[in-house]
């Protein structure tokens, strides 16, 4: 593909979306607020949001940019944004699938993350995949390892454990580190899932049972 | 510099959902206060309307002598220092910081000043040239810092600023924004579901739950003197241990019934009892990890409040040792917080002795303390 001399050789979609309709289009107020590079294009969605082709070959880097551009615009305006993050595109013609990409980012992260400021597509694979699991399947899973009742089993710190465990891949001290408890009291939490679901997170293969299962959407 | 009072404050959202209740506080000039509770507790909703990222229902709210309702967070004099510490990666740190100045067409001389001088107050002046990527956590975590310095501002607000660092940087970076803040001599109100960040760290504690403040007081009060068991049970690590007992006279005594236990409560601790129609009623009994012993001297001293106990698990901490308990009447583990050298072994059975000066107890039903101070 022939450069295009102006335009980003790569660059990543950003699709920024405010919590609520702010008093003033939000380009404007992004034309006010971010710092924008050379290369950088900034337009309208007409759907209220804001999409931004960001020159950069690095999704993270590029969410750590959406990140920041988040806090500035809520400490400045109070405006809440959410941004979806695309995977990497060259030349013009590849935005829109960029587009579609940061606007699923968005979407799945509305239901898997609904917390996370910014959501970036290539991070969202297990989701998607968690996604295409038929609902009666998905079901099934669910009831065999957290049986009829998962929320008892799913508590706040079941859940915290989990993702920390993994987040640490699997490594009992780095996970008790970062979650300022004693290893024994990991161990005992640990057991416990075991105990409840008959998956031990330390098994690679439960682990990934467990993360599957875990994340996949409750039925309608 | 600056004292904020907040009135009556209210944040009811659509559907009738309300985050914060009531909440009424004057914050003096320089003072650290910390906002803690569980997630959800409408901690940093209030932060939120502090800065004026949320819009206030009802009630009041002054910074310095001004009422600050309807003003723009711009316009507020406060910065804030929020959870993610992100940065502009292509920007570099002196950049950084000084973009919300720019922003704020701050002129550039003014700029220089006030970003050296920050970066001199935080130990990053080595930094200013490099971009994020080649900065630690730490280092990420003083730049943030730094940008906040920098707008000089009446108030500084932080949410939740060190709990995306690890364990060991949150210790180290506690212990910066507390030198920070006498160095500053500038109001921080701060908020953390980290009940240690807040003992530590904090002039005054305002616990929440539920959007609704359960106790104002200073750290060493609030974990002495809870005015509930959400209080003391939330205050502590480990958590204070709850026994649900019945008080009943026996001959001089007054003694807490749980199981097949059954322990004196000394009469300093009855003269307390804030109605002395307690005794012979179902009340609730707490008593912090610390103040359960294993060792021979505290069994004589406390020889009536001794317990019989299965040994679950024992944490080696170092400089302490925790041992999870089990017993009769009483729901869960008790944990003890002992000396390191206790021969007491997982699968053992043992006695542990209460120090029943310290226990503490709760209405039943209103779970506020029964205690006066």
């Amino acid at each position: 593909m022939a450069e295009v001399r102006g335009l980003p050789e790569s660059s990543c979609v950003v699709l920024l979306r405010p919590e609520e309709k702010p008093e003033r289009p939000l380009t404007e107020i992004l034309r006010e607020l971010a710092p924008l590079e050379e290369n950088d294009l900034l337009a309208e969605d007409g759907a209220g949001r804001a999409l931004m082709i960001k020159a950069g070959a690095d999704p993270e880097e590029i969410a750590e940019f959406a990140l920041a551009l988040i806090d500035t615009v809520e400490g400045e305006t109070g405006v809440r944004l959410k941004a979806g993050v695309s995977g990497v595109h060259g030349a013009p013609e590849e935005w829109p699938a960029g587009y579609r990409e940061a606007l699923e980012a968005l979407e799945t992260g509305d239901r898997f993350h609904p917390k996370a400021p910014v959501l970036v597509y290539s991070h969202q694979m297990l989701e998607r995949m968690a996604e295409q699991i038929p609902a009666a399947t998905r079901k099934a899973l669910r009831r065999q390892v957290f049986g009829e009742h998962p929320e008892r089993i799913l508590t706040e710190e079941t859940v915290e454990t989990a993702e920390h465990f993994f987040e640490a891949d699997l490594n009992l001290s780095v996970a008790a580190r970062r979650m300022f408890v004693h290893r024994n009291t990991l161990t005992y939490r640990l057991d416990r899932i075991r105990k409840e679901t008959g998956l031990d997170l330390r098994v690679f293969r439960d682990a990934v049972i467990f993360r599957l299962v875990m994340m996949m959407p409750e039925d309608e | 510099m600056a004292s904020v009072s907040l009135q009556h404050i209210y944040k009811i959202y659509s559907g009738n959902v309300t985050a914060v209740s009531d909440f009424t506080l004057d914050i003096e000039d320089k003072e650290f206060i910390v906002l803690v509770g569980p997630s959800g507790c409408g901690k940093s909703t209030t932060l939120r309307m502090v800065a004026g990222l949320e819009e206030i229902s009802d009630g009041e709210l002054y910074i310095g002598d001004k009422l600050v309702n309807d003003v723009a967070p711009k316009d507020r004099d406060i910065a804030m220092v929020f959870q993610n510490y992100a940065l502009y990666p292509h920007m570099t740190v002196y950049d950084n910081m000084a973009f919300g100045l720019k922003l704020r067409k701050t002129p550039k001389d003014e700029i220089k000043r006030r970003v050296e001088e920050a970066a001199k107050i935080l130990d990053i002046a080595h930094l200013l040239n490099r971009k994020p990527k080649a900065l630690s956590g730490g280092q990420r975590q003083r730049v943030a810092l730094g940008r906040a310095i920098v707008r000089e501002p009446k108030v500084f607000l932080f949410d939740e600023p060190l709990s995306n660092l690890d364990a060991k940087l949150r210790v180290a970076m506690r212990t910066e924004i507390t030198k920070l803040h006498q160095r500053l001599q500038t109001t921080f109100i701060y908020v953390t579901h980290d009940q240690t960040e807040a003992m530590t760290m904090a002039s005054r504690i305002v616990v929440m739950k539920d959007g609704v403040v359960q106790q104002v007081d200073t750290p060493q009060n609030l974990y002495d003197y809870p005015t509930n068991e959400f209080v003391a049970g939330f205050i502590g690590s480990p958590q204070m241990n709850f026994f649900d007992v019945k008080l009943e006279r026996e001959g001089q005594d007054v003694v807490a019934k749980f199981g097949n236990n059954k322990i004196v409560v000394p009469s300093s601790k009855i003269g307390k009892f804030t109605d002395e129609s307690y005794i012979g009623k179902e009340v609730v009994m707490g008593i912090r990890p610390e103040n359960i012993h294993d060792s021979e001297e505290k069994l004589a001293e406390f020889a009536t409040a001794t317990v019989d106990v299965d040994v679950e698990v024992t944490e080696l901490m170092g400089s302490e040792t925790y041992l999870y308990l089990s017993t009769t009447g009483k729901e869960g583990n008790i944990v003890a917080r002992v000396d390191p050298r206790s021969t007491s072994r997982a699968g053992s059975k043992i006695k542990i002795a209460l120090d029943t000066n310290r226990l503490h107890f709760f209405d039943k039903e209103t779970e506020k303390t029964i205690l006066n101070k």
